[in-house]
C-alpha cells in the first residue's frame, strides 16, 4: 500500500511539473518547436501524458509478473 | 525518484536486464508522436487525394501493420520451432505472438477505416489493400477458432501449428502482392496512386519519423508479448503443481 502511495505521488509529481512547464509559457514551448500553436502543444502534452502513464503501467504490471512467475518456479523447485 | 520506486517493487537486479530496449521502445513512440504532430509535411503532395495534414496519420497508422507483420513473422518462426522439436514453450510463445499481431492489426484496420472516411469519403471503400488485410486477418482469426475447438494440448499445438504456416503463406500475397497487381487502389504505391517515397522525395522528413516510429511500436509489442507469454507460463505451471 505504501508502495503505490509512492509511486502515485511521483507521478503526480511529475504531471505537475509537466504541466507547469506547458502553461507557464506563452509563445515558445519547452521542446522549441517550429511548427504548431500554443493549444497544439497543449493537446501534444496531453498526448505524451497519456502514452507515458501507459509506458508506467506496462512497466509495473512486467515486474509484477516476472515476481510471480519467479516465486512459483522457485516454490515448485523447492 | 520514479524508478527507485520501481527497484522497491522487487530487489532483484535481473529485472533490469531488458529495461534498455523497453525504454527505448517508449522514446521512439514519444519521439514520433512530438515530431509526428508539429514536423513538417509536404504540403500538396501530387495527386492526392485531398489528404493534407492528415498525411500525419501515416506515423501512426503504418506502424501498426508492420507490427503486425513481424509480431506473424516471429510466430511463424516459433511455430516452425514447436514442429522441429515439440516444447510447449514454443507453442505458447507462437500463440502469444499470434495474439498480439491479431490485436495490431485489428488496430490497424480501425485507424485506416477511420482516416479512410476522412478522405476516402466511406469507412469502407473495397480498396484492394483493405480487402487483403481483411482477409489476412479473418485467415488468421481462423487460427484461433482452431485452437480453440480442440481439447489435447498436444494435438492443439500440432494442428492450429501446421495452419499457422498457410494463414502466414497467405498473408504476404494478402497484404503485399495483391494489392500491388491491381489497377484501381485508393493506397499510395499501388495501381495509380504516387506512391510514398514520391511523397517524401525532397528531404526525407517523412521517414526520419516513420521509422523510428515503426521500429519503437514493434519493441513495444514484443515487450507486451513477453508479459503475455510470462502470464500463461504461470498458468501453466500452476496447472502441472
Amino acid at each position: 500500500m505504501k508502495k503505490i502511495l509512492k509511486f502515485l505521488s511521483t507521478l503526480l509529481v511529475f504531471c505537475i511539473t509537466i504541466s507547469l512547464n506547458l502553461y507557464s509559457q506563452n509563445n515558445q514551448s519547452v521542446l522549441e518547436l517550429e511548427h504548431g500553436t500554443n493549444k497544439l502543444n497543449v493537446v501534444i502534452g496531453v498526448i505524451v501524458l497519456i502514452f507515458l502513464g501507459i509506458a508506467l503501467f506496462l512497466i509495473s504490471l512486467d515486474r509484477k509478473v516476472k515476481k510471480i512467475k519467479k516465486d512459483i518456479d522457485h516454490s515448485s523447485q523447492n | 525518484m520514479v524508478f527507485t520506486n520501481f527497484a522497491s517493487i522487487s530487489n532483484d537486479v535481473n529485472m533490469f536486464k531488458d529495461f534498455w530496449w523497453k525504454i527505448l521502445g517508449v522514446i521512439l513512440i514519444m519521439y514520433s508522436l512530438i515530431r509526428g504532430l508539429t514536423g513538417p509535411v509536404p504540403q500538396q503532395p501530387e495527386s492526392a487525394y485531398m489528404v493534407y495534414e492528415s498525411i500525419r496519420n501515416l506515423y501512426y497508422h503504418v506502424p501498426m501493420w508492420f507490427t503486425m507483420m513481424t509480431a506473424f513473422t516471429i510466430g511463424f518462426v516459433y511455430t516452425i520451432m514447436y514442429l522441429n522439436k515439440p516444447q510447449m514453450k514454443y507453442d505458447s510463445r507462437a500463440r502469444t505472438f499470434n495474439e498480439i499481431g491479431m490485436l495490431f492489426g485489428i488496430l490497424g484496420i480501425c485507424t485506416g477505416m477511420l482516416w479512410a472516411k476522412n478522405t476516402w469519403g466511406e469507412y469502407w471503400n473495397n480498396d484492394p489493400k483493405q480487402i487483403g488485410a481483411a482477409l489476412c486477418l479473418a485467415s488468421y482469426a481462423a487460427y484461433f477458432v482452431l485452437r480453440g475447438s480442440l481439447k489435447d494440448e498436444q494435438s492443439k499445438a500440432k494442428i492450429s501449428g501446421v495452419y499457422s504456416i498457410f494463414a502466414f503463406a497467405l498473408m504476404v500475397p494478402f497484404i503485399y502482392i495483391i494489392p500491388d497487381l491491381s489497377k484501381d487502389s485508393l493506397h499510395p504505391g499501388a495501381g495509380n496512386m504516387v506512391s510514398f517515397s514520391e511523397y517524401d522525395k525532397l528531404d526525407g522528413n517523412m521517414r526520419a519519423v516513420l521509422y523510428p516510429a515503426a521500429l519503437g511500436w514493434i519493441i513495444i509489442s514484443i515487450w507486451i508479448a513477453q508479459i503475455k507469454s510470462n502470464i500463461l507460463d504461470i498458468k501453466h505451471l500452476l496447472n502441472n503443481k
